[in-house]
Formats: C-alpha cells, sequence, structure tokens
C-alpha cells in the first residue's frame, strides 16, 4: 500500500477521486493527460491506482445472489394491499375514533346496567315477580319522586335524584380510577337490601345516597377502566369527555326512571342492550388496541 | 436491452399501468434478480433483502401509473433503495433486531450463488470473498454503500446511479471514490482473510 509523506487526508481523498474516475473513463481529456503524466513518474502512486483497480474487480467478481423466491405479485395481494393503502391513508383517525368508541360503548353499559340494577333494587323484583308488577312498581319507585318521604330510604332517594348529575359524575372518574373493594362490597350489599338505610345516618343522607346510586357505575368502572387503559393511550384525553356523557346519560337516566313502569317492565331489554354494548364495548376495545399497533408499525 | 426487448417491456409497463397484474409480473420475474442482489447488498441479511424486494416490486406496481418512461430499471432500482433506506431507518429507531444480526450475514442462510460451472472448492473460496467483500461494504455509510454496489457489483454506469439515487454526478463520483478508498483500505487491513487467489497483490515497488 503506497503511503505517501506529506500528504494530508483531503488530498488523499481528492487523488483517490481522480483514481477513481480515471478509471471509470470519466475525466475530461486535460484531466486525465495530467494524471498520466504523473503516474509515469510516481511508483506509488500507480501503486495507487492498481489497488483501487483491484478492489473494483474484486467487488465486480461478487457473486450474483440467487433469488430465494419468486416475488411475483398474486392479484388478490395486490388488490388488498391496495385496499389496505387506502385505508391506511385514513389509519392516522381510525384508532382515535375506535378508542372513542370504545369509550362511549363502555359508559352506555355501565349507564345501562346501573340504570338495571337500580330499578331492580327498588322495585324490580316486585316487577318481576308480579304479573302486576306495573302496579307494585310505582309504590317504589315513584315513590322517590312524589314527596311522600315515608321511610328513611326513600327520603334519602329524594336528596339524591335532583343534583343527581353532578353528583353521579365526580364518582364515576374516582371509581374508574380505583374500584376500592371494600366500599363496593358494602355499597354491593346496600344495594342488595331495598334499603339502604343500615349505613346512612340521617344526617349524612345525601352523600352516602348518592355512594350507593353510584356503586354499580363504580364497580363496574373498574373494569372498564381497566379496558380503557389497556385500549390505548388517547383513552386518557377520551377521559375528559367521559364525565359530560355521564351527565347526559344520568339525566336521560333519571328522566326515564320516573316513568318506572314503563321501562322496568321490559328486563330483558335492559338484559340484551348490557350484553350488547358490553360486547360492542370489547369488540371495539380489541380493534382499538390493533389499530394502534398497526398505527405504531 | 435489444430494441425488441425494450418494445416488449414498454408494451408490459403500459399493460401494468391499467393495472394487468400478469404484465407487471412479467416485469418483476426479468427484474428481481437485480433488485434482490442490490437490496442483499445494502441491507446485508438476506430475509430483511427479500422483504424489501417484495415490498419494492408492491410499491413500484401501485404506483406505476406515475412513471413516465425513461429507464425501469432505474425506477425500480430507485424504488427498493428507498424502501432499504426506509427499513434501515426503522432498525435504527427501533432496533429490536440487533445492530449485529443486521450487519452480519446468517452463515446458516448461506445464499445459494448464481455461477454456473465451478468446482466445490473454487464456490467456497468464492463464498469466502464474497463474505470479506460484503463485510467491508457493511461498514460504508448508506449512501456509499449504494452507490458502491450500484456502480462496482452492478455495474450501472455513473448516470443511471445519479438518477436511482437522485444526486449529482459529481456527488456520485465523489461517493464512489470515498466508498472504493474505504474498502480498498479494509481489504489491505483484512487481507489475511481473503483467499490467496483473491488477495490483492502488493505492486509497490518500494516494498
Amino acid at each position: 500500500m503506497a503511503r505517501r509523506n506529506g500528504v494530508t487526508r483531503r488530498e488523499r481523498e481528492r487523488l483517490t477521486e481522480l483514481l477513481s474516475a480515471y478509471l471509470d473513463g470519466q475525466l475530461a481529456d486535460s484531466e486525465r493527460a495530467r494524471l498520466e503524466e504523473r503516474l509515469a513518474a510516481d511508483a506509488s502512486l500507480r501503486a495507487e491506482l492498481e489497488s483501487l483497480r483491484q478492489t473494483v474487480s474484486l467487488l465486480g467478481e461478487l457473486p450474483k445472489v440467487a433469488v430465494p423466491r419468486n416475488f411475483i405479485l398474486p392479484r388478490a395481494t395486490v388488490t388488498a394491499t391496495r385496499t389496505v393503502q387506502r385505508s391506511s391513508a385514513r389509519r392516522p383517525l381510525l384508532a382515535p375514533v375506535l378508542t372513542a368508541a370504545t369509550s362511549l360503548a363502555t359508559l352506555l353499559f355501565g349507564v345501562v346496567l346501573t340504570g338495571e340494577l337500580v330499578l331492580t333494587g327498588l322495585g324490580g323484583y316486585a316487577t318481576l315477580s308480579e304479573p302486576g308488577g306495573a302496579d307494585s312498581a310505582p309504590l317504589s319507585a315513584p315513590a322517590a319522586q312524589t314527596d311522600t318521604p315515608t321511610p328513611a330510604a326513600v327520603g334519602s332517594h329524594q336528596d339524591a335524584l335532583p343534583p343527581s348529575p353532578t353528583v353521579e359524575a365526580a364518582p364515576t372518574i374516582v371509581a374508574a380510577g380505583d374500584g376500592n373493594g371494600e366500599d363496593d362490597q358494602g355499597e354491593r350489599y346496600s344495594m342488595d337490601s331495598p334499603t339502604p338505610s343500615p349505613e346512612p345516618g340521617l344526617g349524612g343522607g345525601g352523600a352516602p345516597v348518592s355512594d350507593t346510586l353510584q356503586a354499580p357505575t363504580g364497580v363496574l368502572g373498574g373494569g372498564e377502566g381497566e379496558e380503557a387503559a389497556t385500549s390505548t393511550p388517547a383513552a386518557v384525553g377520551e377521559e375528559a369527555a367521559e364525565p359530560v356523557a355521564v351527565q347526559d346519560e344520568g339525566a336521560l337516566e333519571r328522566a326515564r326512571e320516573p316513568n318506572g313502569p314503563a321501562a322496568i317492565a321490559p328486563l330483558w331489554a335492559w338484559r340484551a342492550a348490557e350484553t350488547g354494548l358490553g360486547l360492542a364495548a370489547l369488540a371495539l376495545g380489541a380493534a382499538a388496541v390493533f389499530a394502534w399497533r398497526a398505527r405504531r408499525r | 436491452m435489444s430494441g425488441q426487448n425494450v418494445a416488449e417491456e414498454t408494451e408490459l409497463i403500459s399493460a401494468a399501468q391499467q393495472g394487468n397484474v400478469d404484465a407487471f409480473n412479467e416485469l418483476v420475474l426479468v427484474y428481481q434478480q437485480r433488485v434482490y442482489n442490490v437490496a442483499y447488498h445494502i441491507m446485508a441479511d438476506p430475509a430483511a433483502a427479500a422483504d424489501a424486494a417484495q415490498d419494492a416490486f408492491v410499491s413500484a406496481f401501485q404506483a406505476i401509473s406515475r412513471f413516465r418512461g425513461g429507464s425501469f430499471r432505474s425506477y425500480l432500482l430507485r424504488i427498493v433503495t428507498n424502501t432499504c433506506y426506509d427499513e434501515m431507518r426503522r432498525r435504527k429507531r427501533r432496533p429490536t433486531a440487533s445492530f449485529e444480526d443486521f450487519g452480519e450475514l446468517d452463515e446458516d442462510a448461506n445464499p445459494v450463488l448464481v455461477n454456473g460451472h465451478e468446482g466445490p472448492e473454487e464456490l467456497a473460496e468464492r463464498q469466502e470473498m464474497a463474505e470479506v467483500i460484503q463485510a467491508a461494504i457493511e461498514m460504508l455509510p448508506p449512501d456509499q454503500r449504494t452507490t458502491l454496489v450500484l456502480s462496482d457489483v452492478q455495474g450501472l454506469a455513473y448516470e443511471e446511479i445519479a438518477e436511482v439515487t437522485g444526486a449529482s454526478l459529481g456527488t456520485v463520483k465523489s461517493r464512489l471514490a470515498r466508498a472504493r478508498g474505504k474498502v480498498r483500505d479494509y481489504l489491505a487491513e483484512h487481507g489475511e482473510l481473503l483467499p490467496a487467489r483473491y488477495r490483492p497483490r502488493d505492486e509497490d515497488p518500494e516494498r
């Protein structure tokens, strides 16, 4: 290998460039003539040229590599990839939309389940057991709104109902973040007994009862919170919207509740709605997870 | 490429532009060897090269309506080199498959070398030589690597390399010179790894 004294790296690079271009016949006539003169006079320059020529020749001797398979495009693949490409253009929106849909379905599911549990808790048993449930239900359910403060439970319900939208909104978030086991237990028990009188003293009537009402959502919220969390990071953004939705749905729910008999009677409809929404939430959640993964790819 | 072949290719291209996959596949069969080899030397990983080649053909078909004449080979090579760059960038960002996997040829997956009548010994030597040279190519930065592969392995002219890489002729020239210089220095340092008949003869009269 030729090493020329006093030649800087930059000069050497320029020289290599000259020699490299010379090998490819890329030098202008005048440049070539000048270089050939130098080559004739300088043995180390000739050696440099030779080493470069050998390198190029070795590279040219690299054997061709056989293709491991044919790369022809199957027709189905091509149409599929075209579709995928087209949809991938919209992909940026797909994942967040799926996430939002998941949250919405989860929320509706929670609302429907809450509604059902509340209703069955209040008067559903009677409704279910008696064919004339339409008669017995109003006894307990509308009691809450018809200003007849007889038992403590009803009275406290009355307290809880009017401010329900706001009251409910706050616990949802808390409950979704962390389903405190003990509280849930207690609340579930209180739900089971038609009268939630055991624990709340009359003084604290408003708050505990609103907890009681909240209980199913809380229990649910824990589960769904998880689901939303597994599905996407964007669910966090979605969370902010939830309380509003809860308020709306809650309000709707309350509006429906007083019409007790009509709303309570078709229990199967509640169950069907729960199943449908639950499955929808799961499916959407799974789709959202895939959408986010695909997006990251 | 002969005149007849050119006419045939033009016909296939316009059929492919109408969405004819079969016509495009005939072009794939003509160019797959070259496309795969370019990807192979740039990626230094047979499996990744195969993926890049396949992706490149899919992209080439999808974008073929935008092909406005010129060299179809350059069109394909541009797509495959870009595909390789994208993949290399992706790997750099998310080096799940480590750079070592990436940088070295899997010895078990020694590619079948296409070369007619060679004895087993010659074939083995040739393979050995190919590994050393591939190692030299791999240490080059991507731009120089691509230029070197297109020029000295694939035999493309400066003009076509400029077209494929989107660089000016001057840039091609200097990238090529630097790449050749580095490969030469690498081989000088690792010459003993080369089988004897491929070893550079030191003709420096001063030694």
